[in-house]
């Protein structure tokens, strides 16, 4: 109890020194033993500030029941006690700190104010503690405003100690300033000042001002510190500043304090060249000589080329999703940008009523896009309320030019396509007195070179883009196509099937194996039918081009389709398509070999047996075959042909030996084997093909066994 | 599926709820000391709009990959040391004991090939192009040639998965989607990844359709192949007797099946179902319009080649991708097989080169006679490039070229991009002297042309973000107009 009435009786005469200190602070001069005591000010406030809000948390929410106790009471007190006392002193030492350099600015002044009134306050509450801590409104009122107050103080000294919204800087979204465009760079502002910024205003700000240096303003910054100027020109390391900066970071004096964040090389770079080249405060960076030092440092770190800057207002969001549907898409230039771009699409949905619709966003749209909608002349006078537009396409719209004079509110338009459109050079000449127009794009109408010459005679920013014009150019052009699914002829005669992509061209053909030309060939029309095994050579003629090469597709004639095969011999693992089948089912394979549609073979002759449920009356066999001589797949060296009424009774009807390719051919190709003999009614047939052996002496694989490869086998 | 279904329900009792919810807020504080910027809201939130992250200079990209690798030595990178050395070892020296393919490591001898093709200079650039490419040579002075590019990969399937997905791995978004996650679709009718194939006659590789896959992203940004036929969207009519009413009626029922069932389950991918079912309703629209070219001028087929109208073609392929650009497909990626010429490189590469080189030629005109070349962005190349010195067999007029990762060329035109030759390799051909390229460096700056910044187009996944650029690649500013 003691101590207790001590520390009360202690604290008016603290209160009045703290009283008497604040008044006269500008005269004080601090010992340096007191410094030591001042500098202590950051270890202790938190003591006041912890009891002064335990104490009014004691108040607030302790019940009725609790607050009757005498040791309630006591434990009141004493909060109370500690926190004025602790107040006291706190504010004491901080008076004593406020004293040193580099601590005098308008923040400290309202800090110093607030932590003396804190302490006199809460020595006034304890003084008439009695009379406050009855309960009610108003003792809540007043622990409530102590608690206000003291957070106010002690926020106020952190934001100097840690700078400003040292707390919440970490999630606060970044609002660092835009990084100026190129052109518009200025030396100091875009590109020195905000290193400062970064590495060194930390303390060297108004309200911290380390060295008495504050780097706010450039009069601050030329006046330096209390070592004087920052930096001087004429000496060799270019004075105080960069002297300090180069310096080791071990170094006492090197700057930034070592442990704060470093200047990157690029960074000290930047500043050297600045104050080399006489620490200019308004040079804009283009006004830089091309090769200067600075100038190169700055096309590094400021944009390339500058984002178009606009000064307009973002629209309002909602209404852009409003306005924005499936076939007229509004979107930002941009994260953060004000400017619009409007794309239309469909045109079946576009009338000049969703132009209208987009009257809200008309400052905001700086592209629009109408490509191939069907705009008409009178919708130009909408367009021109765009008055920031930049590009505007009307390509393939129906805008045939006459009121191209509207446009001429358009003060900012760079590009405008009018490609496919039916302008002619006359309505042109009202778009040569847009001030910002460069290019006009005019390909495919009416619009000549001549024309763009002399368009361009008229305003020489304008460039007018006539594009490519085919009239000169001669070409070849690309062959028919056959597309007959397959070249198979049955009993039904076939409707021959070729088609050529570019229009009006004629195709023309021959059954003989001639070459078509232009003059005797008979001309293709849908109504061609092939009936019988045939070569169909074909080629494509169109005036003003160069007639496309031959192309030719051998049409295979098969009269009696077999009911059922078997193979006697298996063919190749690899190449057994879908059996016996594959022979018969008039599915002719392409030229790749493992399209599943050949049958392979090569260590054994191929041996199939056809069958026919009714006797037919055959007089030719004709089997189709791949050629790949790189493939090692050769033309069999014998065919036989067997028929009979049954498997039993069959008689060789025919053996051919077909010719051998005599050198290397690079081609891939289809090829057939003909078997005729006299007319024999058969319901049997049996087909021997032998591969050839050894691969002849000019062949890469000389020695090793051929392959045959079949896929159909036609009856006639 | 009882079980599945049981389960499911046991999700949502209070036992659960409660366990889950402790341990739910000690996972979240955990969490966000291990992902520090778990709770912040602002710049992740900005980054998932779908909007660029600053003004792009390319809106869209038309990607003309040629799939098999095209021999730069052939058509761009001209080293007449080469054929003054024609026949002689390739110097150790210059190879420094780099990596072969498993095709030549058997190979005693590495003869160097000088090209038998003529080059000439062409445009402000004084551009070296083969005269394999009279019409790319027509347009030099659009083209934006990166001679250095380079890659890790030396085979097909990894460096082509690398080139799209940024990974030699094949579980990563490819290029297409991440623009279609990072800036969303132009045309709500039409997919924002459209991918469209073609075969040369040269030496081919696959391409699988892992190489436009969503990856980890909503399977929304998947690429949608084309096919190559006359029809390039299957199945698009209405079947008989089912008119479009009738349709709308139907997808309106799925839809409500769906969102009764996404509800159930909550199963994202139930959502991409109805949004693509929707999608497909517009397409049905959009679709044929785009893919008729009888409305075509003549002077068009005459620009691209009367190829263009083949359905299945390059050229036709080009002129779609035009169609599909203009109409708003963010990336269109063409692949076009055949360049793998390992043998009979001269013999091939003609054939590959009037494949292409027109309708690439005609695509830059096209678009930019429209005044759509600003805003769209051309690429042409392969996945790597091709050896200097002869795989197999060398003759005077014959060689083949293996795969060659360390250097190799690709041309960009329109979207931005600065025309003009960049890089230069050695004397060989075989390194890169200055400015080289890397693949990440080479997205980073395809995606900074599109307003986006590489390191910002993140997704996370299996508790970590992935980029496109994965942790590297560097925006070329010297590429950038």
């Amino acid at each position: 109890m003691k101590i207790k009435k001590l520390v009360a009786a202690s604290l008016l005469p603290l209160n009045i020194l703290l009283f008497f200190l604040l008044v006269f602070s500008s005269r004080l001069v601090v010992p340096s033993w007191l410094q030591v005591i001042g500098r202590m000010h950051p270890l202790i406030l938190h003591f006041p500030i912890v009891l002064v809000l335990l104490y009014v948390a004691w108040q607030l929410f302790a019940s009725e029941n609790l607050k009757s106790h005498q040791w309630y009471k006591d434990v009141t007190d004493i909060l109370l006690l500690a926190a004025a006392l602790s107040a006291a002193v706190t504010a004491l030492m901080g008076l004593f700190l406020s004293r040193e350099p580099g601590y005098d600015s308008d923040a400290i002044a309202w800090h110093k104010w607030l932590g003396a009134s804190t302490s006199f306050v809460l020595y006034a509450f304890y003084s008439f503690r009695l009379k406050i801590e009855r309960g009610g409104l108003f003792s809540y009122a007043s622990a409530l405003s102590i608690a206000v107050l003291i957070a106010i103080a002690s926020h106020l000294g952190a934001n100097i100690t840690h700078g400003e919204n040292f707390v919440l800087a970490p999630v606060t979204p970044d609002k660092k300033k835009q990084v100026a465009p190129l052109e518009d760079a200025v030396v100091y502002a875009d590109l020195v000042q905000p290193i400062l910024q970064a590495k060194c205003m930390g303390c060297h700000n108004s309200s911290k001002a380390k060295g008495e240096l504050v780097m706010d303003t450039k009069e601050l910054l030329l006046k330096g510190g209390k070592n004087g100027k920052l930096w001087d020109s004429g000496r060799a390391d270019l004075g105080l500043m960069m002297h300090r900066i180069h310096l080791p970071e071990e170094e006492k004096e090197h700057m930034p304090p070592a442990g704060k964040p470093q200047l990157s090389i690029e960074e000290m770079s930047i500043l050297y060249a600045w104050i080399k080249g006489g620490s200019l405060f308004d040079k804009r960076v283009i006004d830089l000589p091309e090769k200067d030092t600075l100038r190169v440092l700055a096309t590094k770190v400021l944009k390339q080329s500058a984002d178009e800057q606009y000064d307009f207002a973002a629209a309002d969001e909602k209404q852009i999703q409003k306005l924005t549907n499936n076939n007229r898409i509004i979107s930002q230039v941009a994260i953060g940008s004000p400017a619009l771009v409007v794309n239309f699409y469909n045109k079946p949905f576009y009338d000049s009523k969703q132009l209208e619709e987009l009257k809200p966003l008309e400052n905001q749209v700086v592209e629009l896009n109408l490509e191939n909608m069907g705009v008409k002349d009178e919708d130009l006078k909408i367009i021109s309320r765009f008055k920031n537009l930049r590009k505007l396409n009307l390509n393939f719209t129906a805008v045939t030019g006459k009121t191209l004079g509207e446009l001429k509110n358009l003060q900012f338009l760079k590009s405008l396509s009018l490609s496919g459109t039916t302008v002619k050079s006359g309505d042109l000449t009202a778009l040569t007195s847009l001030p910002k127009l460069k290019t006009v794009y005019l390909w495919n109408t009416s619009v000549v070179s001549k024309d763009a010459e002399y368009l361009a005679s008229k305003n020489k920013n304008i460039s007018f883009q006539t594009g490519f014009k085919g009239d000169t150019v001669v070409l070849k052009l690309t062959p028919p196509i056959f597309q007959n699914e397959q070249p198979i002829i049955t009993a039904q005669p076939l409707p021959l099937e070729l088609k050529q992509y570019v229009n009006g061209t004629t195709i023309r053909y021959t059954l003989d194996g001639k070459d078509p030309d232009s003059v005797n060939s008979p001309v293709y029309d849908k109504n061609v039918v092939l009936k019988e095994d045939v070569t169909v050579r074909a080629k494509a003629f169109k005036p003003g081009w160069i007639s496309s090469d031959i192309i030719q597709e051998h049409f295979f004639k098969t009269t009696y389709v077999a009911d059922s095969a078997v193979l006697v011999t298996r063919p190749d693992a690899r190449y057994k398509g879908a059996g016996a089948k594959t022979l018969i089912d008039l599915d002719k394979s392409d030229l790749n070999a493992g399209s599943g549609k050949w049958l392979g073979y090569k260590d054994s002759n191929m041996v199939a047996v056809m069958m026919y449920n009714k006797p037919v009356e055959a007089k030719n066999v004709t089997i189709s075959l791949l050629k790949d001589i790189n493939g090692y797949i050769f033309p069999p060296v014998r065919a036989e042909i067997w028929g009979g009424t049954d498997e039993k009774n069959m008689a060789l009807l025919s053996r051919i030996e077909p010719k051998q390719p005599e050198k290397t051919e690079t081609e891939r190709i289809n090829i057939s084997v003909s078997c005729d003999f006299k007319p024999t009614t058969v319901k049997c047939l049996k087909i021997v093909l032998v591969p050839i052996a050894k691969l002849p002496e000019w062949h890469g694989g000389k020695g090793s066994k051929g392959w045959i490869f079949v896929d159909e086998v036609f009856v006639n | 599926m009882e079980k599945e279904i049981l389960e499911h329900g046991l999700n949502y009792n209070r036992r659960k709820f409660l366990s889950r919810l402790s341990l739910g807020i000690g996972s979240m504080a955990l969490g966000s000391l291990l992902i520090p910027d778990l709770f912040s809201s602002g710049s992740e939130e900005t980054i998932m709009a779908g909007l660029p992250h600053f003004a792009p200079k390319a809106k869209r990209i038309i990607y003309l990959f040629q799939n098999g690798a095209p021999s730069q030595l052939d058509l761009f990178d001209y080293k007449p040391k080469l054929q003054e050395m024609h026949g002689q070892d390739l110097p150790a020296s210059i190879r420094m004991g780099q990596r072969l393919t498993g095709m030549t490591a058997d190979q005693t001898h590495f003869p160097l090939a000088g090209t038998v093709f003529k080059f000439g200079e062409y445009g402000r650039a004084r551009a070296q192009i083969s005269e394999l490419l009279p019409y790319t040579a027509g347009v030099a002075d659009d083209l934006c040639i990166i001679k250095t590019i380079w890659t890790e990969a030396i085979n097909h399937d990894p460096a082509l998965t690398f080139f799209q997905t940024g990974a030699q791995v094949g579980n990563r978004p490819s290029m297409g989607a991440w623009l279609s996650y990072g800036l969303g679709s132009e045309n709500k009718n039409l997919p924002a990844f459209c991918v469209l194939l073609s075969k040369g006659k040269g030496n081919g590789q696959g391409v699988y359709s892992k190489l436009w896959s969503n990856g980890f992203l909503d399977s929304i940004h998947q690429g949608v192949q084309f096919s190559s036929g006359e029809n390039p969207v299957l199945y698009l009519n209405n079947p008989d007797a089912i008119d479009k009413a009738d349709r709308r009626k139907m997808l309106d029922k799925i839809a409500e099946l769906n969102t009764a069932s996404y509800q159930q389950f909550g199963d994202p991918e139930i959502n991409t179902k109805i949004q693509q079912y929707e999608m497909a309703f517009r397409m049905q629209t959009a679709v044929p319009e785009i893919t008729d070219m009888s409305k075509e001028p003549e002077s068009i087929i005459k620009l691209y080649g009367p190829d263009c109208l083949v359905p299945g073609t390059y050229a036709a392929n080009c002129l779609l991708a035009r169609k599909l650009s203009e109409n708003g497909v963010r990336f269109v990626q063409l692949y076009h097989q055949g360049w793998d010429a390992h043998g009979d490189l001269p013999g091939q590469i003609k054939g590959q080169c009037k494949d292409v080189d027109q309708a690439s030629a005609a695509l830059i005109t096209d678009l930019k006679q429209r005044g759509l070349l600003d805003e769209t962005l051309v690429i042409w190349g392969g996945e790597f490039g091709r050896t200097n010195y002869c795989q197999g067999k060398l003759t005077l007029d014959n060689y083949g070229r293996d795969h060659h990762p360390r250097c190799f060329t690709v041309w960009m035109a329109g979207g931005g991009v600065k025309p003009g030759v960049y890089g230069e390799t050695d004397e060989f051909g075989y390194n890169i002297a200055s400015n080289p390229v890397h693949v990440h460096d080479f997205h980073a700056t395809i995606l900074n042309q599109m307003g986006l910044d590489h390191e910002k187009l993140t997704f996370r996944h299996l508790g970590r973000r992935y980029r496109l650029t994965d942790v590297a690649g560097k925006v070329i500013k010297d590429l950038i107009a």
